[in-house]
């Protein structure tokens, strides 16, 4: 049956989600059109440029917009599943839901990998569109004559070792290891908001009114919660850091490892415990109005 | 065992003042037409959304075919509410294959051949259709399973005469003999003719629960008739 309902969660939302990867791919499409414009290359050769014009004029709008809009579908792809997640949950939509057949941890599992999977995909497109705009920048300040496969040349393995071994200094790890660790991470967040953010909108159901006020006051609080732990967490350990640090760059690389691992490993276990929220409200304490 | 709705100590109380469904203890047989009968708030529809799983009991129990109200025993209930629970983006076909997929006694070709009655495309959506018309095609879903216990809240609340009698026409010639099929309502001489028997609820107690001769019989009244003295104001 989990199959099935992920077929169906796929066929409810695949619509909107590819209008929102398109969306961001004509974005992108129009961010590297914008580092076309003359000014970015008059900058690059350092040279005086005084013919501001429409065209530059579209560039810097253009980048603007591409700004907003990478931050509108990151949060768009959010807000749409949490929408889609109380209205089949919820509303009148969850009289077909929890009349199914089905377990409630299927009907959780469910949502869950399919929201996550296009919160996945719209980071994926997120990153791959900023990928894009800064090859496109990089491209209008690369000299005269020189192309990609030049600068490609010119880095050439050396610079790569001395890459890994910043890295190692820095993090402890490689640059292809601790690239590796952050996709994992990223792999892992997004399952992370959406439970946690699940788990705050069936929390607002044990309220008996105003329960999409008390699902948002809910998150806004496990935030508040988790962001208090987290700084404590961290104060700890970037103590015991600074206490034994072997260099500076260490020291901040250190830090940043904390940061990520705290933030992350605490996302994990409020997801394991807001997941088994959402479990209770709808299996324990369900009330449908 | 004839018993299909086993019903113990059932109570709702929302908080201290507000008990929809007190204290309920009853058994439903099969192969009956049962009609859930009250006045607006006598804890109708939260006896049913109970029934359904749809609202956590504060007490008591519930059982059908001889299973606490879960994953196996939605698999065997066929239920109607009380308002479009369906997504209006969907088209009428995408619904129908939503059913077949989740529910092992629903049958295509039976819904299919209604909806062709009713000239309804199954390409259209639903959000499209009339108040009627949506209805209906909930009806239509839920009568073509073959369910052992059909549960309609208010079937024919707010739809036209004519309508009315597509719908009952729908539920008599549908149901699977051997089930049980309950219909909540307050519009009780429309229904009176296919009922075999007749819960009345008030203030959330159970009143009264007999057969339909019964009431004919001992009290030389129709169920509307009696239904009006036991709950004049």
């Amino acid at each position: 049956m989990l199959g099935k309902l992920l077929k169906h969660e796929w066929k409810a939302t695949w619509r909107v989600g590819g209008i929102m990867l398109l969306g961001l791919a004509l974005v992108s499409l129009f961010g590297w059109i914008a580092f076309q414009a003359p000014m970015w290359q008059s900058m690059a050769n350092d040279s005086y440029y005084d013919r501001f014009n429409m065209w530059d004029l579209f560039s810097l709008g253009t980048l603007f917009m591409y700004i907003m809009m990478l931050i509108g579908l990151n949060y768009g792809i959010i807000i749409y599943m949490s929408v889609r997640f109380y209205k089949t949950m919820y509303t009148d939509e969850g009289y077909l839901t929890h009349t199914l057949p089905v377990s409630k941890h299927q009907i959780l599992i469910s949502k869950i990998l399919n929201s996550g999977l296009w919160y996945v995909l719209m980071e994926l497109g997120v990153v791959l569109s900023v990928f894009i705009l800064i090859f496109s920048m990089m491209s209008a300040f690369l000299p005269d004559g020189y192309t990609w496969a030049d600068v490609w040349d010119m880095i050439g393995s050396e610079m790569w070792q001395y890459i890994n071994e910043a890295f190692r200094d820095i993090f402890g790890m490689t640059a292809g290891g601790y690239f590796g660790m952050l996709l994992l991470i990223s792999l892992v967040n997004p399952f992370c908001s959406m439970i946690i953010l699940f788990g705050a909108i069936s929390l607002g159901q044990l309220f008996t009114k105003h329960r999409v006020l008390m699902a948002i006051v809910s998150y806004v609080g496990i935030m508040i919660v988790a962001n208090i732990i987290s700084s404590v967490v961290r104060s700890v350990f970037s103590m015991n850091l600074m206490m034994n640090y072997s260099s500076d760059n260490a020291l901040a690389g250190g830090y940043m490892n904390v940061t990520v691992w705290t933030s992350t490993i605490l996302s994990v276990i409020e997801a394991v415990g807001l997941y088994f929220v959402s479990y209770y409200v709808t299996s324990k304490k369900l009330n449908m109005e | 065992m004839n018993e299909l709705v086993e019903i113990v100590g059932l109570t709702k109380a929302y908080d201290a003042r507000h008990v929809a469904v007190n204290n309920i203890t009853l058994t439903l047989p099969k192969g009956k037409i049962i009609g859930l009968l009250g006045p607006n708030g006598s804890g109708k529809t939260t006896l049913i959304k109970m029934l359904n799983g749809l609202l956590t009991p504060t007490q008591g129990s519930i059982m059908v075919n001889g299973h606490y109200v879960g994953v196996e025993s939605k698999a065997h209930v066929a239920y109607l509410p009380d308002r479009t629970y369906l997504s209006g983006n969907q088209s009428i076909r995408g619904i129908l294959d939503y059913f077949v997929d989740f529910y092992a006694d629903f049958s295509r070709d039976k819904a299919e051949e209604m909806l062709k009655s009713l000239n309804i495309d199954p390409d259209t959506k639903l959000k499209t259709l009339s108040k009627g018309n949506k209805e209906k095609v909930q009806l239509i879903l839920v009568m073509s399973r073959n369910a052992d216990l059909y549960v309609l809240d208010e079937p024919i609340a707010g739809v036209d005469p004519a309508a009315r009698d597509y719908i009952l026409r729908t539920i008599i010639n549908n149901y699977n003999p051997d089930a049980t099929v309950v219909i909540s309502t307050h519009l009780i001489s429309d229904i009176e003719q296919i009922l075999d028997e007749v819960i009345f609820m008030r203030y959330g107690h159970l009143v009264l629960y007999t057969s339909v001769d019964n009431i004919r019989e001992q009290h030389g009244k129709s169920v509307d008739a009696y239904f009006r003295e036991v709950f004049a104001c």
